[in-house]
């Protein structure tokens, strides 16, 4: 009989009710460490999302999609040093896939609309960040609102480190050219 | 401006529109969190399920395959002796009907079938009607008693299992309840006998 098959030994007898009671109480536990995550990280994803997206209701919906994805792993992310970090991470992956998927599907009317946000926004650089390519997007995010290292940068994109300098350089080049503004080309 | 200033200041502009609703999200974060979790524990036991009833079939090919090969010792090959569990195996229906609340409350009225295989495996097919989440569900025979984790990723079965007294008649078998405190599980296999088909 493969052990897979049999009935768990521990649940052949009916659960003492204290057993039920501490399982409670440890999932309790989880889930309140899991909000306090959530209250303490949502707002600064979906806020890196909308920037690599330009769609409010979207980027809400992908950082809620990793949030999701988090409470699943939340056993083996709670002990990560940084959990916050893994969902960041999942957020802007599923963002970059997502923004890859719509330019295939050449939804250019709907890119082309100015985002819907109130001012005082910069219009014009989102505008011009449309045009690159969404992991450019992304690096630049996490580069000047994010205020990361490169090297970090590098590894939530699954970058090299000279691929990620490349990338910056190039998307501050583009941007530079299309905003007719100076660049700086930075380490 | 340089291009590096824009990008900072204009991006922390444009980044605080963003005001998401925490006290709808959260909610639905959890709710949405839990779902996937139960999902993808019974979709890791229906592929370990899956992955043992492959071997199962296999074993029987690889004992056949031994057999063909003429042994000059042996005289006849070895034969194979059904486990316990084995006594049980069958196809079995049963139609419950509205009598009690937990049939009614949990639309489990309708026909039901249960595939008990003499590797401990049980199949249900469940009318569709039925609201409650069943996965791979294991069995055991032990002289007259007949324990199952059926409903055991259902929240309100605890991670329980029940514990049965089987009889069977002719085509009829009839499971009393000696232990179990799912009424899901109670309801399902004591609430009417079973009758065997196919």
């Amino acid at each position: 009989m493969p052990p897979h098959l049999a009935l768990r030994p521990t649940t052949l007898e009916t659960a003492p009710q204290a057993t039920r009671t501490r399982r409670g109480t440890a999932v309790e536990e989880q889930e309140s460490e899991y909000a306090s995550m959530y209250a303490a990280e949502f707002t600064p994803v979906s806020r890196t999302v909308f920037l690599i997206l330009h769609d409010r209701q979207r980027a809400e919906d992908i950082t809620q999609d990793a949030f999701i994805q988090l409470y699943s792993h939340w056993g083996t992310v709670s002990r990560y040093e940084r959990p916050g970090a893994w969902v960041r991470r999942v957020a802007i992956r599923l963002a970059v896939r997502h923004q890859k998927r719509e330019r295939t599907r050449a939804v250019i009317e709907r890119s082309a609309e100015p985002p819907s946000m109130p001012q005082p926004a910069d219009i014009d650089l989102l505008h011009s960040m449309r045009q690159l390519p969404p992991a450019q997007r992304a690096a630049l995010v996490l580069f000047y609102y994010e205020d990361r290292p490169v090297a970090e940068v590098a590894s939530i994109l699954g970058w090299t480190l000279s691929a990620t300098k490349v990338n910056l350089m190039r998307a501050r080049r583009r941007l530079g050219a299309l905003l007719d503004e100076v660049t700086e080309d930075v380490d | 401006m340089s291009i590096e200033r824009r990008l900072r200041e204009g991006l922390e502009r444009s980044a605080s529109a963003v005001q998401p609703d925490m006290g709808r999200r959260l909610p639905e974060a959890i709710a949405r969190g839990r779902r996937r979790r139960r999902a993808r524990r019974a979709s890791s036991i229906l592929a370990t399920v899956a992955v043992l009833a492959g071997i199962g079939l296999a074993i029987p090919h690889v004992t056949t395959f031994g057999q063909r090969i003429p042994h000059p010792a042996a005289s006849r090959g070895p034969t194979l002796t059904p486990g316990p569990d084995a006594v049980i195996a069958g196809t079995y229906t049963s139609k419950l009907r509205a009598t009690s609340r937990v049939i009614r409350d949990n639309g489990m009225a309708g026909t039901w079938t249960l595939r008990l295989s003499a590797n401990r495996v049980i199949t249900v097919s469940a009318p569709r009607s039925f609201r409650g989440e069943l996965t791979a569900i294991a069995f055991r025979i032990q002289g007259e008693r007949f324990t199952t984790n059926a409903f055991v990723d259902d929240p309100r079965c605890s991670n329980d299992v029940g514990v049965y007294r089987w009889q069977r008649a002719g085509a009829t078998l009839v499971f009393t309840p000696i232990s179990d405190t799912c009424a899901l599980r109670r309801a399902l296999f004591s609430s009417q006998p079973w009758h065997t088909s196919g």
